[in-house]
This record gives C-alpha cells, sequence and structure tokens, in this order.
C-alpha cells in the first residue's frame, strides 16, 4: 500500500527556489521522501501548479524556466499531478457539515484539504494561515519549519511529520 | 530520561540534520533549482505566494 504525502505550493516553491527562507527546510524533507521512493506517492493538486506559476512569474522567472521545471517535476516517478473535481468538493461538504472550522477555511486551504482527505495524505506547507485553518479538520498538515513560529500554538513540525509518515510507512526514518 | 529532556534532544538531533540538508542534495532535487538571479520582485517568494493565494493584507 502506497502512503501519500501532498505538497503546497509554498512547499514547491521553497524546494525551487534556493534563495527562499525555506529552502533548506523543504530540502530536508524532499530528501526524506525520496528516501522512501517506491513507498511515497508526492500529490501535487492541479490549483498548486496554477499558483506556484503565477508567483514565480510574478518574481521574474521566465515561462520557459518555469515550463522546464515543473515538467521535471512532473516526469518524477512518484510524483502525480491531481486535478481537481466537482465530485470531491461535494464529498468533502458532506464530511465536514457542522464543522464551524470549516466556515474559516479560504478556497485554496478547502482546495488543499479536499484533496488531502480524499487521498488520507500528509500535508507540507510553509503557509501558517492554512497550517491553522486546516488542522482542525485534518490534523495530518505540517510546517516544517522553526522559523516565523513566535507565538504560534506551533513550532517545527518536522518531527511530528517523521514520526507520522514512520506509523504509516511501519518503519523507521531516521533523522 | 524525562519526555521534556527527550523532546530537547530531539529537536538538537533535528537541527543537527537541518544544518547539513544542504549538503549533498540528491540531482533529481537541483535539476528543480530555478535561477533567481535579478528577481522582478524582490519580496520572498513564499511573501508574493500569500498574496497571490490570499489577496493584500489578507494572509
Amino acid at each position: 500500500m502506497k502512503h501519500f504525502v501532498l505538497e503546497d505550493s509554498s512547499f514547491v516553491i521553497a524546494v525551487m527556489d534556493p534563495g527562499d527562507v525555506f529552502h533548506r527546510d523543504a530540502v530536508f524533507i524532499f530528501k526524506k521522501i525520496l528516501e522512501c521512493k517506491d513507498r511515497v506517492i508526492v500529490l501535487i493538486p492541479s490549483v498548486v501548479f496554477f499558483e506556484s506559476i503565477v508567483t514565480l512569474i510574478r518574481k521574474g522567472i521566465s515561462h520557459s524556466e518555469i515550463e522546464d521545471k515543473f515538467w521535471k517535476l512532473l516526469h518524477l516517478s512518484n510524483v502525480i499531478n491531481v486535478p481537481i473535481i466537482e465530485t470531491m468538493a461535494f464529498k468533502l461538504c458532506k464530511r465536514l457539515s457542522g464543522n464551524s472550522d470549516f466556515l474559516q477555511m479560504k478556497t485554496s486551504d478547502f482546495v488543499i484539504a479536499n484533496v488531502g482527505m480524499e487521498f488520507d495524505a500528509q500535508i507540507l506547507t510553509f503557509d501558517k494561515g492554512m497550517r491553522k485553518r486546516v488542522f482542525p479538520t485534518h490534523n495530518e498538515i505540517y510546517y516544517c519549519s522553526s522559523l516565523d513560529t513566535d507565538g504560534e500554538s506551533f513550532g517545527d513540525e518536522t518531527s511530528r511529520f517523521i514520526s507520522d509518515m514512520e506509523i504509516a510507512l511501519g518503519e523507521d526514518i531516521p533523522f | 530520561m524525562g519526555s521534556k529532556s527527550r523532546i530537547d534532544l530531539q529537536k538538537k538531533q533535528l537541527e543537527k540534520a537541518k544544518s547539513k540538508a544542504l549538503v549533498g542534495v540528491p540531482k533529481v532535487i537541483r535539476d528543480l533549482y530555478l535561477k533567481v538571479d535579478k528577481p522582478k520582485d524582490k519580496r520572498s517568494s513564499n511573501e508574493i505566494l500569500m498574496e497571490v493565494r490570499y489577496g493584500l493584507g489578507c494572509a
């Protein structure tokens, strides 16, 4: 049985941009995922591609370079692109009806949580707001950095991410 | 060992492991690296993403 990890736009961009403040944290986690390559599938929802492309274009990166890098990402054997389809939204609505946290979610949170829950995936993000809003609904969401966590209810969640992945895979993943 | 000490030890081990994260990065990851020599927008990618995602002041 394969295990699923969903990478949010903030995580994908942090891997790709060596100047990103979360680059080291993202590479550390991505290396761990690659070590478990044959058992872990990385999910990239369509919305992640759209958000990442817009962000990188605004940063000034050329269209051809963005296209080249995203093709390379998609060609990794354990990475799959997940389209967003309406039936998934209906299913999530049904699961969440009566859940007040649901009302705090923004569109991107909803879409990411939707795909994550559909695949029972661990979600990686460097968006603190999304981490906070999605956590009450789907606690397998992780902010894997100690940066900018002062005053937050959570710190670097790398240990929790690895520990949960160990449980899912049934084996140790050493630091 | 108490649980607090164990957590502290784990934090130290994690920090040490993360400090070496950029040593020996696999080619498959390096192939994804972008060249951002002269960014049009000098803010961090994450700041730009939050604006793209939520709009100004909404992140």
